[in-house]
Formats: structure tokens, C-alpha cells, sequence
């Protein structure tokens, strides 16, 4: 047997154990996927399951938020793959393909495509995107993403995992292309190297990945504290990526509210007197008292940060960020000064925000907490390297590391 | 310490430049003023005393009211302490140059004491030869071969009726054959050939062209000029005018130390008794010759008009006769009266310390080594605040540096030893650089500042290393110290806590936080409270620093405005006249004056202006200004005698200026001793003092006090013209005619010239004290607000992120920065206002008074500038807050 071969027979067993110690079906999906877009030609992938009248990505190994993007039932394309249970190819996409395939990926550069059939259950119908960046995929490469699909297929009915949707809001903040560099010196570092992405109403999206990859940064930037070098961010339909200082202070003033990893509370100003403060910038904002309560230290509105545990301090800096009734919440690494309790209890009430409909938008290094969001997006190297959706998010008490 | 650390703290002077500079700088103004003024006090003491000897300069005069003779002279040569003695002639007369009248001061030339130093020409050998001054040829315009007229001063005639005691020796009839030239000119010849042009060791003049005045006039002296003692017309004088004489014992001394000053009082008091023994058996034996001469008086008249009847009354002899006779009864008359009232005859012994140019000097010293020690110890206080700031933004800054240090294992002392080493290595710079400054910018320029006008000889300068090294270990002391206070709390935290950055935060419930105001105040001015109150050391470090700028500014022009609202005081308050015309009153030589006076309704007043030395408990002997009043009334009316308590409405008694009574602590009634130009010591009883605010004593008394206390007859001399009566122009071209007529004095014009020199000099001190106040607010509230701001970083920022605009944000900062200003102003200046009235009273002196109190203009400029110094500092660093990345946030 070739060595080739061995390498084969080795990845489809890979699939299989991997699919069958998934807990949810979308781990399944994504553990999969993960494996065959390794050991194959494809750059990226995308898993599409259909909702209503139109298809949309349920899973997807790209740099770009597809969140938001469909493709219809009426698609010829997707119609001839689904009904006859083909493989379709398109060697030259940007020549051959429609213009709705086209638009699905945005800017993103593709030289080639094989759609392949996938079906979620007996009746939930899909298929899944292979693309290559760069030239044409061989008629084996094809080959093999039919037996690939075909066995993921098959794996996933086996397991017994069944299909949980994430229902999506209206998107608030949509990110087109965002570039960050920082000059040092003579040395340019690019941070952010072309990030899009979308944060949906009430979502509880979380930042994830390794120090230095720019997820802080971006964090920054579409709170409105930093300056980006090209692409767009959008709130509510209004590009502030050229915003004035006032304009994003505004924009801060009357949509963001911000967590700190050291929870930076005014040290001269008791626990409410830190969220009146920030209350009055806004016309409506909440009772203190109110939002202390929702945080749990209502009893320690008199009380100044020194006074406060750890713990306590990051909860009033969540009220803090609440009080001003916000559309999202941006918090930075909060729980990272915390110990493992404490941090709970800090989740917990964020869990709570978010109940109530507030987005929030959390950089972490802790892939535990990712569990609770209902969106995570992994950055490697200034770049989105995925984006996935929990289907069964956890709640904070459940958490353990 | 070890190398790497070594190394480290070298890098840190370029990263700490600013710092660096700032302790250099003080350092060197400090060393610079203190080590600077002690040594240029020292070398100018030096250089003068060396230019004295070069000119020979005497160290004693002495002098006598009716006259001296070569007998004397030989006398005081004999004493053992004495060894030189020389007489010499002075009168004084006048000359016109191009319109110009000048009084002159004549002297006749000294041999061995009081050698003139040639600039140009050379010795007079003839009568009608003279050499003349440099100064003062330089600004009449002078030159050696000019010829020059001298218009004689009949008011200037000694006092005749003494003057012929010494002729009591001589056959009478030759002497009254030569009445009529007695009351003559001083000198032989009226028309003199200027030889030379010379520097005198006798009148170093620190206002330039003041040679003193005219002890019989008051009028002020412009010039001196040396003559051949052969050239003064000795029956013009009753004997020579003074004695000058050296003394063996002082002539290692310089004269400007303590030293000199005791020992030439020492010398006088030794051989005091023995002088006065000598004139008191001259004064016996010429009480003898005046019993004698009045004995044979009667004789001598009838035998003169047996004479008469013999040629006839109107023949030539007849009438030379009767002249004679008239002479002898006149004579006779005056030694009669002098007989009856038992005067004492006595004589007066002036050492150097008396020179009016040797006080001057003095004076100087004096006040460079008041000035030495308040400009010291501003430069030592500025300086070690100024220090103290620098390295606490410094520490501050390098919090986590610190602690990462701390946290490596390196102990406080360590690190405390990096920052040590800094301080010190700044403080040996700025003191090398401060004795270099002291020796070759300050001493050369303060010495040669007083040599301009006149030009020493050679200059003498002065170094001395212990000073050095005593100072130094001062400014070492306190800088090190200022950086031990400036980085304690700091190094006494922990290594986590310097590392965490974050600043002491264990903020709790306060006293005044249950305070109703408290309560109802906006969170924006709690949390200014709040700031205030838990971060007491900064909000005191910054009231300080404004306190110190607002009180050099106030103090600086408070200083300034009293001296020019002083002469403003005097001309407004106390002198209402404008000029003073010098005038012979003799045989009514002034009538044509006064009814000149009179017909175009000027208000005037005749007075008789004189000169008395005062002498101070502390033995100054200075030169003043005496009026003596006969017309109250109308003097009153061009004079205010007022004080405090109450204004004079008659001339009776002694009045004095006021600035004895402030400088030794004298009352109304209180006794000052007065020095007449005979030599003789009065003790007065002064009635009243005061206010007057020209740089000089000034002293009144009415005729009759006068005439009874100074056994002198009132010959009034001047005549004050009140204020805006009569232009300068018009009166010069008016009275140049008029028989009496000497001279006239543009007092106000002269008055204020010499305020404004001295006020000249306070615009110095005013720049300094500005410049001082501009180094502490760019250095120590720019240090005090950066640190601060730097504290409130993560605050501010995080007010930002949550939608505070820049503006609001900032008002944080300044608010507070407000609310210091406003409580350093007010203490600033309080304290300026004091430290004004503090610092006047070390430039006054004996003869100076000037206003004091609060001063509304310089409280106003210490207003505006202090506030436009903090609006500047304040703007550079709330700027800093425009710079926040707020990104930065979770660094």
C-alpha cells in the first residue's frame, strides 16, 4: 500500500473518532470539517443547512463572517446537487459560477469550488462549500471530498446527535476588512490583517486566541478606542471607521458599555457613586440602585473599590458598563485577575446581562468561557481563523477549569 | 554599587536631562550668589583698599575750627602712632564751562599722603597750575592745557574774626594793611592752566559725579580740582584747613575689615587726650593773646587818632588810620563777646572710616553681604523644592521599573544609591560650575561694575576653597536630602505594589464627607475633594509652589513700587518745592533775588542749608542734610514735617528724617549725635521724626535752637521755589545777573534721577525674582500637575471610554488645578506682601526710609502672572490628556 493511501485510510479513521467523541452535533460538524480541510487541497469550507426557504452556513472554516450570508432554494446550482445527489465543480468560479454563489463570499478570493451534498438528518438537507483559493482542484481532489462528505454523513447519523439551531437577531456592528498596523520604531507590526465579521443583537460573542493576535485591538476599535487603518466597521448602518474623536465618544457615550480585566473604578467614588457618575452622561439610564442589584451589591452601594473583594469590584465595573443601558458591552480579558470562583461569580452576572438582551462582545484566553458564548471567533495571526457557533451554549455555573 | 548599575545611572542623565539641568542650574545660581557676592565683597574690599594705597590715602584728619599751623603739624608727627602728617588747604569755588556753573571742591596737593594718580599731563608746579579729576573733566569736557577761570565764593569766607588769631603773632599794622584782601579769593591767582588730568584716592565716587557738598552751602560739589599748596592765598584762611596723617599700625590692614575699624578707633582713642591737651594749650595761650590785645586796645585807638589828628581825617593816611581804628574796635567788640561766652576750643580727629567714599564702599559691602545670604537662600529653598519635585516625577515615573527592580532582589538602599548618585553627581557638577561662575562671571562683574565710573588701578580678586567645600557639603546635604524625602514612599512599598503601577487607593469614609456641602455637591466636585483630600502631600507640594511663584512676584514688584511710590510719597506728601537756588545772603546780596521772588508771586523760602555728619550707635558716620529755619511759616508751607502720630506747625526744635528712628529704634525725644562741619559733636534731642523718602538724612531746626546748640550765626544760603512755580530755563536766564545768585538746583529732576538708579537696580531683582517664579512653575507645578495627570491616567481614560468628552475630562484636572491656584494665590500673596516688607528692610540703611505696607499694583501683577504661568503649565498638560490612547486602557 502506498504511503499516500496509509495517509488516506488514516484521516477517514480520524473523522470517525473524532465525530463519534463530539458532544453536539455542531462539534461533530466542525471536528469533521476541521480534519478533512487539513489533509485536503481545500482551503476553506463551509457547512450549509437549510432554514425556511433559503440555505444558510451552519459551520465554516474562512476568514469571513458568514453569518449573515444565504443562498436561496432556487439556486440551480444547489438545486441540481441536492435533488441528484451530485457533485458539482467549478473549476473557474469567478468565470463559471452565478452571480448569487459570487456574492455569498463577499470579497473573499476564490479560484475554484466543489459543492458536495451533505445531509444534516433524513430530512434536513445541506451541502458543504470545498474551495481553493488558488488554481483548479483535480478530478481525485473532487473524488475524495464526495467520499469525505459522504462518511462525515454517515459518521454524524451513527452518533445520534441531533441538529440544534442558533436563532440569530438583526445585526448591530458589522466589520468590513478591518487592517490595524503599529509602527515601532522603524518596524511596522500588522495586527490586524483584513477582520469582517458581524455582532448580533443580544449575541454573547467572545474574542479568542493567542496573545498578540490582535483581538484586543480589534476590540478597540469597534468600541471606538482606537482608530483603524482601512475597512469599515458599521453601527446600525452608520460607517464610524472616519469618525471624529467626538463622533466615537458619542458613539461610546450612548451604545458602549466597557468591563477591564482591572476593573479601573474610580477609587474616591463609592460603588454607586461610580455608576452615577457614568449615568448621568446618558438621558435614560438605569436606577443605580437597580443595577447594583442586578449585579448583587446593592448592600454595598456606599462602599469605596478598597473596600470591595476582587470579585466585587469587576461586578460593580459590569454595572458600571450597564447602566447606561448600552447595545453592547465590550469587555476585555475580566476575568483574568480573578480566581476560579470569583470568576464564576463575575460570569454569572454577565450571563444575566445577556439574558436581558445586551450584546456582549468578551476577549478571553480561557477557551472555558468560549463555551458559554453563543459565537466564538478565533484569531490567528491578525486574521478571523473561524468562526463557530454554539448550539448549546453552557451556562457559567457549569463552566470548570 | 556595582558597574551595570554604574552604567544605568549614567544613562539616566540623558533620560532625566531635564531634572539633571534643573539641580545643576540651582546649584549654580546658588553657589554663584552666595560663594559669588562673598568673594566679589571680598576682592572689591581688596582692590579698593589696594587703590587707597597707591594713593596714599589718609587715615586720619585732623581739624580744627580756628585753624592749624606747621607747629601743629610737627606736633602730630611726633606722636608715635602717627607716621606721616601733612597739612592741606580746602575751599571752595566755582567754575563755568560752556554756560555751565560748576561748584568745585580745591584742594591743595598732598606730597606723601593723599598722592593724586596721573591719567594725563602732569604735576602743577606753578600757582596758576592745576590737575582736575578725572570723572569730572569728562563730563564738563575738560582737558589738560584748557585754561579755566575761578569765580570765587564769597560765601565761602572763613570766619573772619578768627582768622586773625593767628595774626596776633605778626605786627598788626601789616595786617591791617592787608585787611581788604582777607575776605578775598582763596586762591593767589583766578586764572589756572590745567596741567594734568588725575584720579584721587580721596573721592572713590559710587554715584559717579557726587563729590559730596559744600559744607557751608549745602550746595552739591561737581567737581575737584588739586592746586600747589603754595598757590592758595594763605590770609584767606586762619590756618590750614585739616591735617592728613598716616599711621604706621594700620598699614598691613585692609582697610574694609572689622579690623581696621577697630584699630583706627583705638589709635584715636590713645592719642586723643594727648591732641586735645596740645590744642587746649594753644586755645590757653590764644585766650592769653586776645586778654592782651584787648588790654592794649584802648592804647592803641588813642594813639591812632592822635595819628589822625595829626595827618587829618580825609587825608589818604587819615582815612587808611581810621579804617585801622575801626578794624581795632571791631576787633576788639567780637573778642570781647568771645571772652565773655568761655568757648572751648576744640578740635576734631576723623579717621578713614569717616571718608564719605570710604562709607560708600562700605555701604556696599554691607549690602552685598545682606543680599548674599536672601539671594542664597532663595536659590537654596527654589532649589531644593525645585529638586525635590524633579525626583519625585522621576521615582514616580519609574514606579514599575522600581519594582521590577525590587522584585529582582535589589534593596532599597540599591536602589536608593542609583538615584543618590544622580543627585549627587548634578549637585559636584553645579558645584564645580557655580565656583567657576563665582570667580569669572560674578566677581569680575560686580568688581568692575563699581570700577566703571572711576577705573582702579588693578583689581584684586578672590578665591578661597574652604568656602567651596563648606557650601558645598550644604548644597550636597540638601539635595541629597530633597531626594531621600522624594523617593521614601516609594521605595518603602512592595515590589508587587510598584508593579501593579497603581497609586495607594485604600480610600474610606472621611470626617467631612458627612458635612451637608459635601453632600450636596455634583460627583464632579466630590470627586475634586475626594482628590484633594487623599492626596494631601500633592495638593500641599502644589499650594507651595504657586505660593512661591505668586509671593516672588508680589514681593519682587512690591519691592519695586515701594521705591518708585517712594519718591512719588515724597513729591506728592513731603517736599512741595521743585528747585533750590544757592544764594549769598551776605550784606543782602540776596535782595534782588527775593524781590524777583516776590514781584512774579513765587512761593519761597529762605533757608540755610548745611552739612553735619550723624553719627550711628553702631559707628557709621554719615553724611546729612541739615535746614535751619528761621520763616517757618512759609517752610512749612514747602515742607511737610509729618509722621504718623502727627504734622509739625512750627518750626521748634530738631526734626529728623525718619529712617534713624526705623533703623535704631529711636522715639520722638529720643537723642541722635551730630557731627557740625567744625568738627564738634552735638548730642540733639530730636522732637519729631518724619517721613522722608530721599536716600539721605535730612534734619531741620529753627534758627534760634540752631544758633545756641552750633554757637553759629543763621547765614541763610538758599531759597526752595515751590513746585511748578517757575521753569529751571527761565529762572537760570532771570537770576544769572543777580548779585547773590550761585547757583540753582534742579532738585526734582536730581531727586528722581537718583530714585530711578535705584530703582533700576530692583527691575534686576524684579527680573530675577520673575525668572525664579517662571523656573518654578515649569518645573515644579509642571512636575506636580504630570504626576498627577499621570496618576489620573487610567481615571481619565476610563471616564473617556465611557463618553466623557476630552473637555469634560479635563476639568477634573483643572478644577482642582483651580482650586490650588486659588488658595496658593491668596497664601502667596500674603506671604509676598510680608516677604516685600521683609526684604525692603535689608536694603534700608541708616539714611533710607521708603514706603511699605500692601501693595494693590504688585498684588495684582502676582495675580495676573501666577495665573498666567499655571493657565501656561496647566495647557501644556492638559494637552498630555488630548495624547491619551485610550486603547491603552488594558496595557
Amino acid at each position: 500500500m502506498e504511503q499516500s493511501d496509509i495517509k488516506y485510510y488514516k484521516m477517514l479513521g480520524e473523522i470517525q473518532v473524532s465525530i463519534k467523541q463530539s458532544k453536539t452535533f455542531y462539534d461533530a460538524i466542525k471536528n469533521g470539517l476541521k480534519i478533512v480541510t487539513m489533509n485536503s487541497a481545500s482551503d476553506y469550507a463551509v457547512v450549509w443547512y437549510k432554514v425556511n426557504n433559503s440555505y444558510k452556513p451552519y459551520y465554516w472554516l474562512m476568514p469571513y463572517d458568514l453569518t449573515s450570508a444565504s443562498i436561496s432554494c432556487d439556486n440551480n446550482a444547489i438545486n441540481d446537487c441536492i435533488k441528484n445527489n451530485k457533485v458539482i465543480t467549478y473549476a473557474d468560479f469567478i468565470k463559471d459560477a452565478d452571480e448569487e454563489l459570487k456574492n455569498s463570499f463577499g470579497s473573499l478570493n476564490i479560484a475554484s469550488l466543489v459543492i458536495a451534498p451533505f445531509n444534516f438528518t433524513k430530512n434536513e438537507q445541506g451541502f458543504i462549500f470545498y474551495i481553493k483559493k488558488e488554481g483548479k482542484f483535480s478530478s481525485d481532489e473532487v473524488d475524495s471530498f464526495q467520499i469525505l462528505t459522504l462518511l462525515t454523513e454517515i459518521s454524524i447519523h451513527d452518533s445520534n446527535l441531533t441538529l440544534n439551531d442558533w436563532t440569530k437577531n438583526k445585526v448591530i456592528l458589522s466589520c468590513k476588512d478591518i487592517k490595524k498596523s503599529f509602527k515601532n520604531g522603524d518596524v511596522i507590526t500588522n495586527v490586524l490583517k483584513g477582520i469582517n465579521f458581524n455582532i448580533y443583537e443580544g449575541e454573547f460573542l467572545c474574542f479568542l486566541g493567542e496573545s498578540g493576535c490582535g483581538k484586543s485591538t480589534l476590540l478597540n476599535i469597534i468600541g471606538g478606542l482606537e482608530k483603524l487603518d482601512s475597512g469599515s466597521f458599521e453601527f446600525y448602518g452608520k460607517d464610524y471607521s472616519k469618525a471624529s474623536d467626538d463622533e466615537l465618544t458619542k458613539y461610546r457615550r450612548d451604545n458602549i458599555g466597557f468591563i477591564f480585566q482591572s476593573y479601573n473604578l474610580m477609587p474616591n467614588l463609592t460603588s454607586k457613586q461610580n455608576l452615577d457618575l457614568i449615568g448621568e452622561l446618558v438621558d435614560n439610564p438605569l436606577d443605580s440602585m437597580e443595577t447594583l442589584k442586578i449585579v448583587g451589591l446593592e448592600d454595598k452601594a456606599n462602599n469605596y473599590p478598597s473596600q470591595l473583594s476582587g470579585g466585587q469590584q469587576q461586578r460593580v465595573s459590569i454595572a458600571r458598563a450597564l447602566i447606561k443601558n448600552p447595545k453592547i458591552i465590550m469587555a476585555d480579558e475580566p476575568t483574568a485577575a480573578l480566581d476560579y470562583d470569583t470568576s464564576i461569580e463575575v460570569l454569572t452576572t454577565m450571563e444575566k446581562v445577556v439574558s436581558k438582551g445586551t450584546s456582549l462582545v468578551m476577549v478571553t484566553h480561557n477557551e472555558e468561557i468560549t463555551k458559554m458564548a453563543d459565537r466564538v471567533i478565533r484569531f490567528r495571526n491578525g486574521k478571523v481563523y473561524e468562526i463557530t457557533v454554539n448550539s448549546n451554549p453552557l451556562k457559567a455555573k457549569d463552566l470548570v477549569w | 554599587m556595582k558597574k551595570t548599575q554604574f552604567i544605568e545611572v549614567l544613562h539616566n542623565f540623558k533620560k532625566q536631562f531635564v531634572t539633571f539641568i534643573s539641580i545643576v542650574l540651582f546649584v549654580v545660581f546658588a553657589m554663584g550668589s552666595f560663594i559669588g557676592l562673598t568673594w566679589s565683597s571680598e576682592a572689591i574690599g581688596k582692590t579698593v583698599d589696594g587703590y587707597f594705597r597707591e594713593g596714599n590715602f589718609l587715615d586720619y584728619e585732623i581739624s580744627s575750627a580756628y585753624g592749624l599751623n606747621d607747629s601743629d603739624v610737627e606736633f602730630i608727627k611726633s606722636l608715635d602712632d602717627f607716621e606721616e602728617a601733612e597739612p592741606r588747604y580746602v575751599c571752595y569755588d566755582f567754575v563755568e564751562k560752556d554756560n555751565t556753573k560748576y561748584q568745585l571742591r580745591i584742594e591743595s596737593l598732598g606730597e606723601r599722603i593723599n598722592t593724586p594718580t596721573y591719567v594725563d599731563g602732569s604735576l602743577p608746579t606753578k600757582e596758576d597750575e592745576m590737575v582736575i579729576d578725572k570723572v569730572f573733566a569728562e563730563n564738563a569736557g575738560f582737558k589738560v592745557g584748557d585754561t579755566v577761570d575761578i569765580i570765587f565764593d564769597a560765601s565761602d569766607n572763613n570766619e573772619s574774626y578768627f582768622t586773625y588769631l593767628k595774626h596776633l603773632d605778626y605786627d598788626f599794622d601789616k595786617f591791617a594793611m592787608q585787611y581788604n584782601q582777607i575776605n578775598q579769593e582763596h586762591l593767589k591767582s583766578t586764572t589756572f592752566t590745567i596741567t594734568g588730568i588725575i584720579k584721587t584716592s580721596e573721592f572713590i565716587s559710587v554715584f559717579e559725579d557726587t563729590y559730596g557738598v559744600n559744607p557751608k552751602t549745602g550746595c552739591a560739589i561737581n567737581g575737584i580740582v588739586y592746586v600747589d599748596i603754595d598757590a592758595f592765598n594763605e590770609n584767606a584762611f586762619m590756618g590750614y584747613s585739616s591735617i592728613m596723617a598716616k599711621s604706621n599700625d594700620l598699614k598691613e590692614i585692609v582697610c574694609f575689615d572689622d579690623e581696621y575699624s577697630e584699630e583706627i578707633e583705638n589709635i584715636k582713642t590713645k592719642n586723643k587726650t594727648k591732641i586735645e591737651e596740645h590744642f587746649h594749650t594753644k586755645y590757653e595761650r590764644y585766650i592769653s593773646d586776645i586778654q592782651d590785645f584787648q588790654d592794649g586796645v584802648s592804647e592803641k585807638t588813642a594813639e591812632i587818632d592822635m595819628q589822625i589828628g595829626m595827618f587829618g581825617a580825609l587825608s589818604q593816611t587819615g582815612i587808611l588810620l581810621t579804617a585801622k581804628k575801626n578794624l581795632l574796635l571791631e576787633i576788639s567788640e567780637y573778642y570781647k563777646s568771645v571772652l565773655e561766652n568761655d568757648f572751648e576750643y576744640k578740635c576734631s580727629i576723623d579717621g578713614r572710616t569717616s571718608n564719605t567714599s570710604f562709607c560708600a564702599i562700605k555701604t556696599i559691602l554691607k549690602a552685598y553681604g545682606k543680599l548674599r545670604y536672601s539671594l542664597c537662600a532663595l536659590f537654596v529653598i527654589v532649589g531644593t523644592l525645585v529638586c525635590y519635585f524633579a525626583v519625585s516625577r522621576n521615582v514616580f515615573e519609574q514606579t514599575k521599573l522600581l519594582g521590577t527592580k525590587k522584585a529582582l532582589g535589589m534593596t532599597r538602599k540599591e536602589i536608593f544609591a542609583s538615584l543618590g548618585l544622580f543627585s549627587l553627581v548634578s549637585t559636584l557638577i553645579g558645584i564645580i560650575l557655580g565656583t567657576v561662575v563665582a570667580r569669572f562671571v560674578v566677581e569680575p562683574v560686580l568688581v568692575n561694575a563699581l570700577n566703571g565710573s572711576y577705573g582702579y588701578n588693578s583689581v584684586v580678586y578672590t578665591f578661597h576653597i574652604e568656602s567651596v567645600i563648606i557650601f558645598a557639603v550644604i548644597e550636597l546635604f540638601l539635595i541629597i536630602g530633597a531626594t531621600y524625602l522624594a523617593s521614601r514612599a516609594i521605595l518603602k512599598r512592595s515590589a508587587n505594589s510598584l508593579l501593579t503601577g497603581g497609586t495607594n487607593n485604600d480610600f474610606k469614609e472621611k470626617k467631612y464627607m458627612k458635612t451637608k456641602i459635601y453632600k450636596k455637591s455634583s460627583l464632579l466636585t466630590k470627586t475634586i475633594i475626594n482628590n484633594l483630600f487623599h492626596d494631601k502631600r500633592r495638593a500641599l507640594a502644589t499650594i507651595v509652589g504657586i505660593l512661591g511663584i505668586a509671593s516672588l512676584i508680589v514681593s519682587s514688584f512690591s519691592l519695586n513700587n515701594f521705591i518708585k511710590g517712594s519718591f512719588k510719597e515724597q513729591s506728592n506728601n513731603v517736599s512741595f518745592y521743585d528747585t533750590l537756588i544757592y544764594e549769598d545772603s551776605s550784606e543782602n546780596k540776596n535782595t534782588e533775588i527775593k524781590d524777583y521772588l516776590n514781584d512774579k508771586n513765587i512761593e519761597y523760602s529762605e533757608i540755610m542749608s548745611t552739612y553735619v555728619i550723624m553719627n550711628t550707635p553702631d559707628d557709621q558716620h554719615v553724611a546729612s542734610s541739615l535746614f535751619v529755619v528761621d520763616d517757618s511759616e512759609s517752610f512749612l508751607n514747602l515742607f511737610n514735617i509729618e509722621n504718623k502720630n502727627k504734622k509739625i506747625d512750627k518750626v521748634n526744635g530738631y526734626y529728623s528724617s525718619i529712617s534713624y528712628s526705623e533703623e535704631y529704634k529711636v522715639k520722638d525725644g529720643g537723642n541722635i549725635s551730630l557731627t557740625d562741619m567744625q568738627g564738634q559733636t552735638h548730642e540733639v534731642k530730636i522732637d519729631a521724626f518724619f517721613n522722608y523718602y530721599l536716600m539721605q538724612n535730612q534734619f531741620i531746626v529753627d534758627r534760634a535752637t540752631y544758633e545756641k546748640d552750633f554757637n553759629e550765626s543763621f547765614r541763610p544760603n538758599s531759597i526752595i521755589l515751590k513746585k511748578g512755580a517757575v521753569s529751571l530755563d527761565t529762572l537760570k536766564t532771570e537770576l544769572k545777573d543777580f548779585e547773590g545768585y550761585i547757583n540753582i538746583k534742579d532738585f526734582y529732576s536730581e531727586s528722581k534721577k537718583s530714585f530711578d538708579g535705584f530703582a533700576s537696580v530692583f527691575s534686576i531683582v524684579v527680573g530675577l525674582y520673575i525668572v525664579l517664579a517662571v523656573v518654578m512653575a515649569f518645573i515644579v507645578i509642571n512636575n506636580l500637575l504630570t504626576m498627577f495627570i499621570n496618576e489620573k491616567k487610567t481615571e481619565l481614560t476610563v471616564l473617556m471610554i465611557n463618553g466623557f468628552y476630552k473637555k469634560q475630562a479635563k476639568r477634573y484636572i483643572y478644577f482642582d488645578t483651580i482650586f490650588l491656584t486659588i488658595v496658593g494665590l491668596i497664601l502667596g500673596i500674603i506671604l509676598g506682601v510680608l516677604m516685600g516688607n521683609i526684604s525692603l528692610k535689608a536694603f534700608k540703611t541708616a539714611s533710607t526710609y521708603m514706603i511699605s505696607g500692601i501693595n494693590w499694583i504688585a498684588i495684582l501683577y502676582g495675580f495676573l502672572i501666577t495665573c498666567f504661568l499655571t493657565f501656561i503649565v496647566s495647557l501644556m498638560n492638559l494637552a498630555k490628556i488630548n495624547k491619551f490612547k485610550l486603547g491603552d486602557i488594558s496595557k
